[in-house]
This record gives structure tokens, sequence and C-alpha cells, in this order.
């Protein structure tokens, strides 16, 4: 336990390079994934269609498939054998955030069409009685909802960070260059060493906490 | 000016979460008429005028707003607002919310000051113009709703529980804002508990029912 | 249905009592509520504020990734990035770390090392995932071979297998006069015997062994597991069990587990292993250049020394093997 906290105070270079690819991989995925994820939720909610609840429980399946099947499917994609293998994308950070997006990406949406539902329903109707075209009540329902969408970002990023599957699978824990801290973690695990792999415990659950804490933030800041 | 009904229902059901909430075989509202919905809580009086302003659906049967069927109808967000009996107003000042209405109907910025300048004078407004929006009273903020809706050319107001909510003073003007507007050409469909208010402004009265059905009564 | 009701107002009791019946008034008003349309500074901000800056500092650091500054005196060939594929245990015990980094000053290639299990491995090669690969199946290296995926193999080097388990030795595998008279001593089933159970190269050797003892394992004291060998000595240790595992991988693992060496040395416990450059035809993004300065430094002279000279808890664990 010691050596854990000697590790991350003493500044282990190979260390901090696994929590800063975690950081970097996560606030890159996440991004990508709250820019068409966010409005595609507020949208979902807002518009009226036959067949809407389908969608809607599509979308919920797909935040249930396990990681390493989402690394699986986009794998086939990205592999120099893939459709897509002359992107150079396997085994590079690339890959690593287009599996660790395409995670995130339901979960945002998801969250966001589940989150805003709790909204006065009045704001909605004025902005489309006022005659809001389906963009302005997009913008102006995620502003009102910002609190709700804030939660979804969160969310996102937490799961991102703390996910294994893809992260090995896309990014082949290649030391230096694709080796997050959950990778780190899983393969000091199967070494038996596990001083490295507490220190990083720490950092994620420290992550996690904080994520957590911003989370609440949000909310108690609700009118 | 056109004979052609503003309103024109055929055959409307509109069934919430398997429940029957309204249901109406005919029903035709010319320009300038008032019309009172009249009813118990939860008889659907609202659930009409959402579903007239095009803010519900999906509904059986038909409705046309000035000829057309409500969906893919340009007069609908022209003409046609819906308020609610608590209204809601943007963050900002009042000058905002009357400027944010003219420009979601694209109105040129000149043209939109005057209108605002005018609305404001219409509607006696002028000294709220620079509060801050949520700082209003009820009725304030009611009469600024309405402003904001007709100062981007609203001529059909769908009006749920006007005067239900506010205190006796706000009441009567209220009642004064809706004579005048139905002087002005508008056309009011309303709902209301009150009466006397329905008396003074409507034309006609429609009953709603419980039953979730619109009650045919012998008439007189 | 009923049709719509159309009362007129006379009908509603005319007149009648205009200051009775008025319905009690509400007593207070209601304050305005508002709709956000407008952001000004906000919470939200603040948060965003923060992150940017966080990751403005992660990718700072990311950037400077693995080497400060490249000596003057290194090639940079055209192509420097370099993919390998190799199995969990060559990469755990720890020879490519030491390796490596002469290769890259050497040659200028900068190595990215996939560590996967055998099976996943030769597959990256034959799915142009991997430039080259380093494994320790000869079998299923000459299938690779066979089936065109590779275009040239050598041998590397060569570890050694040994069979470990608890000290007590209840299986009386000291008294063994072979692998194949200790699997039959394995077969009597009074210890549990953990298998890999992954296709792995120690896995191959292991199931090579029962065929030549003409053995189908059975019963509940053979668990396979299906997984690294570091998992597999770890429950052997928590079972008390044996289990065949390769020398690297025990010396790394040896302090942290009870079991101890049951039996070695035999030559039928040599673990070859084979470095195979991915065949350029399939894919043009194959570095093969890159791939073929990888073959050729491993099985040079300098490469086989470096093999010999790395050592682990003060032993010798590779030995170079390549005959040209």
């Amino acid at each position: 336990m010691r050596t854990a906290i000697a590790l991350l105070s003493g500044g282990d270079r190979e260390t901090w390079m696994t929590i800063l690819t975690s950081l970097r991989f996560s606030f890159w995925s996440t991004l990508l994934s709250v820019i068409p994820g966010v409005p595609l939720g507020a949208g979902l909610f807002l518009a009226r269609f036959r067949g809407k609840r389908a969608v809607v429980a599509m979308l919920n399946a797909t935040m249930a498939v396990p990681t390493v099947v989402v690394g699986l499917f986009v794998y086939s994609f990205i592999s120099r054998s893939g459709p897509l293998g002359g992107l150079n994308l396997m085994f590079a950070p690339a890959g690593v955030i287009l599996g660790q997006t395409m995670l995130a990406f339901p979960l945002v949406m998801a969250m966001s069409y589940t989150g805003l539902q709790k909204l006065d329903p009045r704001y909605a109707e004025t902005l489309l009685t006022l005659g809001a075209g389906p963009w302005h009540r997009i913008i102006a329902i995620i502003r009102e909802g910002r609190y709700i969408v804030v939660q979804a970002v969160l969310a996102a990023f937490g799961r991102v960070t703390g996910e294994v599957g893809v992260s090995m699978m896309l990014g082949g824990n290649i030391r230096w260059y694709t080796r997050t801290m959950t990778t780190t973690i899983a393969l000091d695990a199967s070494k038996g060493e596990f001083e490295r792999a507490v220190s990083l415990g720490i950092v994620l659950l420290a992550t996690a906490l904080a994520i957590n804490f911003m989370s609440h933030l949000a909310v108690r800041n609700v009118r | 000016m056109s004979d052609s009904p503003v309103f024109k229902v055929s055959r409307l059901s509109f069934r919430y979460e398997r429940a029957l909430a309204v249901s109406c075989e005919a029903l035709s509202v010319a320009m300038g008429e008032a019309l009172a919905f009249v009813g118990p809580n939860g008889s659907g009086k609202t659930t009409m005028l959402k579903l007239l302003n095009g803010i519900l659906g999906p509904y059986q049967g038909t409705i046309a707003f000035m000829g057309l069927p409500l969906a893919h109808n340009p007069h609908l967000r022209r003409r046609s607002v819906y308020l609610h009996q608590h209204p809601v107003l943007f963050s900002g000042t009042v000058r905002n919310n009357l400027e944010y209405a003219l420009r979601l109907k694209h109105v040129r910025h000149d043209e939109a000051t005057i209108r605002l300048e005018r609305t404001a004078e219409r509607f006696g407004i002028g000294a709220l113009l620079e509060r801050d929006a949520s700082a209003l009273s009820g009725g304030e903020t009611q009469r600024v709703a309405i402003a904001r809706a007709v100062a981007a050319g609203a001529d059909v107001l769908l009006l749920d529980e006007p005067t239900s909510s506010l205190d006796a003073e706000s009441d009567t003007a209220m009642r004064s804002l809706l004579l005048e507007l139905r002087r002005d050409g508008a056309t009011i469909l309303f709902s209301a508990h009150d009466p006397e208010l329905v008396h003074l402004v409507a034309d006609r009265t429609i009953n709603f029912t419980r039953g979730k059905e619109i009650h045919h009564d012998s008439p007189r | 249905m009923a049709a719509c009701l159309i009362k007129e107002p006379g009908s509603t009791g005319g007149r009648g009592n205009p200051t009775a019946s008025r319905p009690a008034r509400k007593a207070g008003h209601w304050k305005g509520e508002t709709m956000y349309l407008n952001p000004r500074r906000t919470f939200v901000r603040t948060v965003a504020i923060c992150a940017i800056l966080l990751v403005s500092a992660a990718q700072g650091f990311a950037l400077g990734g693995k080497e400060a500054t490249a000596p003057a005196k290194r090639p940079t060939p055209a192509n420097p990035r370099l993919r390998l594929a190799t199995t969990t245990s060559t990469e755990n015990s720890g020879l490519l770390a030491y390796l490596l980094p002469f290769f890259t000053d050497d040659t200028g290639y900068t190595v990215d090392v996939v560590a996967v299990g055998t099976g996943a491995a030769l597959k990256l090669g034959e799915n142009a995932d991997a430039d080259v690969v380093l494994v320790h199946a000869r079998a299923q290296e000459d299938a690779f071979m066979a089936a065109g995926h590779g275009a040239e193999r050598r041998d590397v080097m060569y570890n050694d297998f040994i069979i470990v388990g608890p000290k007590s030795d209840p299986a009386g595998l000291s008294h063994s006069t072979s692998s194949v008279d200790a699997f039959a001593r394995l077969a009597a089933g009074v210890a549990p015997f953990i298998s890999r159970g992954d296709k792995s190269g120690t896995n191959t050797k292991e199931l090579d062994i029962w065929k030549a003892a003409k053995i189908t394992p059975n019963g509940s004291w053979y668990k396979e597991a299906g997984q690294g060998m570091e998992q597999v000595l770890m429950m052997a240790d928590g079972l008390q069990g044996y289990t065949l595992t390769d020398r690297g991988t025990w010396i790394a693992v040896k302090d942290k587990t009870s079991l101890v060496i049951s039996y070695e040395g035999e030559a039928g416990l040599f673990n070859p292993y084979g470095v195979i450059t991915v065949a350029p035809s399939k894919n043009p993004a194959i570095n093969a250049v890159g791939a073929k300065a990888f073959l050729d430094w491993i099985t040079s002279k300098r490469g086989q020394d470096l093999i010999a000279n790395y050592k682990m808890g003060g032993q010798t664990l590779f030995f170079p093997s390549y005959k040209p």
C-alpha cells in the first residue's frame, strides 16, 4: 500500500503516463459522444413520430452491450483487413477513442432523453406554440436542461474512464502508447503485481468520486 | 374576408394513455368568434385547446386551421398561439421576451422594433419592458405572455383559464384586455370556470364532461 | 357519438344573478417563472474550463511520451513504427522491455508490442494487424507459414517449461523419470492440475505431453482455466495443485506463491520461439522493411548475445538458438 502511494507521489513516469493517457482518451471520447449525443437525445425528446417507442427501446438496449462486444464490433471495421483498415486506427489512440465514443454515445443520448423528461413540459410547449423551429427548440431545451446534460456528460466520462474491454481490444495495451489506467490494472492484476494496480485503483476511485461530487453539484443547482 | 372557418374539427378523438381524453364529432369556429370551454377539472378542456394548437397529438379525425390540415400548415404557427394557465417567460427582461418571440418569427430588426413598441403600448406593458421577467407578478406575467404572443402576429388565441389564478385587480384587467382583443378582431378560445367571464367574453360555449366526451345538450 | 355542444350565452340562465355564485378567488397571486434562454456565467462554464485545463495538461504530457530526445546517431527509417504481436508470457518475462531499446537505438524503429495469447497473436498476423510475430508454438507457426501468412520464419531462442506444484508433492512428481511419466502420475488425480486451456504455447506443449502419454485428462482434478500464465499460477497456488509453466513467468511470480518446482530439465520440456515476418503482400500498410529489420536484428550476433545476457532473478531465462 505504501508503495502504491509512493508510485503516485514520487512521480513514477510510467504510472503518470497511464493516468494521463486514460484522461486524454476519456476527454476525446466524451467530447465526441456529447456533440451528437446531446442534441440527438434532445431531438428525440421533442420529436413525435410513429415508432418512437421502438427507437427509445433500441437506444436503451444499446446501452447494455458489453464493452468487449463493442470492441469486437469496432475491431472488425478498423482492423487492417477490415473496411476502414487504411485509416490505421487499430492499436492506436484513435482506435481506442473511436471505440469508447461508441460506448459513450448511446449513454449520452439516452440520459439526455430521459433526463429532459423531468423538465417542466411547459417549456417545450411554449417554444412550440411560439413557432420555434426544431433547431431552436433543441438548443433552448438543452439550455434549460443544462444540468441534466452535465450529468449525462459526467456519466459518459465515468463509463469510458472505467472501461477495459474496448481499450484492451482496440488499443492493445501498448506501453507508453495506448496503455491506460484500466488496462494497466488488468495487466498488473494478471501478473500478481498489485502495488501499481492499487495506486492506479486509487486514482480511478478518486476520479469516480470527483465525478459523483460534480454530478451532485449539478443537481443541487437546479432551480 | 374569407368565410372559411378558423377551425374545423371533424370526428376528433384523442387518447391519452389508453383513456379517451377528448372526443368531438364536429366543431366549427369562425374568424373573430370567441368560444368558451367549460366543464369540471380534468374534462379535457386543456387537451382540446392544445390539440387545436397542434402541440398535442397524434389524434384520430381531422382538425383544419384556415382550411388546411394542422400539420404542414404555414398559417398555424404564424397566427395561432396557446397560453398556459401559468405561462412561462424566457429569462431576461420583458423586452428580451418580446424580441425573442419576434426573432422566432423571423421578423426583420427594424420592423421588430416598431412592433415591439406598438405591442407594449397596446398591452400597457411599457413600464415593464426593462423589468426582469422572473420578477413579475402573476397578472403581469400573463399580460406579457399575451403581448409576446400577439407581438409576432398571432390573432387566434387559445387561452387556458386566463383569469383563474389572478387576484381581483388583475382579473378585471384581464377581462378588459380580452374584450379589447375581441374588438380588434382576434379569435379567442378559452377555458374558464367563471360563468360571468364566459358570459362577458364568449359568443358560444362548449361543455366538456368528465366522461371526456363532449356532451350534447338539448339546444334552446 | 355525441356532437359538440353549442350553447348560446343566454341559455346558461341568462343574466340571472350576476353577483351571486362568483367562484372564490385565489387569495394571493403567483410569481412568474422563467425559462432559461440566455446563458450567463454558469456552473457549467466553470466545469468546462476546469476540464479543458486538465486535459490540456494531459495532452502536453502525453505528447512527450516515450522518449525525451532521440540520440544523435540513431538512424531514421522511412516508416519508424513497427508492430510486434507476441504472447503475454513473453512480454511479462521482461525480455522485450530489456531488448527493444537496444533495437531502437541500433535501427531507429519504435516497436509497439501487443501482447495477447498465441492464437490471437497469430491471428493479428493473419489479419495484417501486426507486422511481425514472436511466438512459441511450433505447430501453429508451421501452419501459419503453410497458409502463406508469413514471409519468413527463423528460430530465435528457447526457454523451458517446468512443472510446479505444492511443496508436499502429493503426486510424487519428484520421482518421475520423464515428463510423460510425470503427467501419468498427475492423471491419478491426487491433486488438481490447472491447464491454461487457451491454445497458448504452454497449453499446446501440455496437450502434446498428454498425447505422448496416451492420456486424455478428465475428471474434477483437471481444471481448464482459460487465463494467462500468471493467473493460472495463482490458481494453482490457491488450490494447491500443479501446473505447467514457462520458466520465465515462474521466476517472476514464484515469490508470490507457495509452490515449488516439481519436475524440470528434460529436453522434451524445451520451449522454442520463432519470429515470423508477416507476408507484405497481404496489405500495403504492413511495415515489411521494419519487420525484416527486426527479424534480422534479433537473429544477429548482437541480438542473440543480448538475449543470452538477459537475466531474471540471477538466472538466464532464454537461450539463443538461431543457426544461420
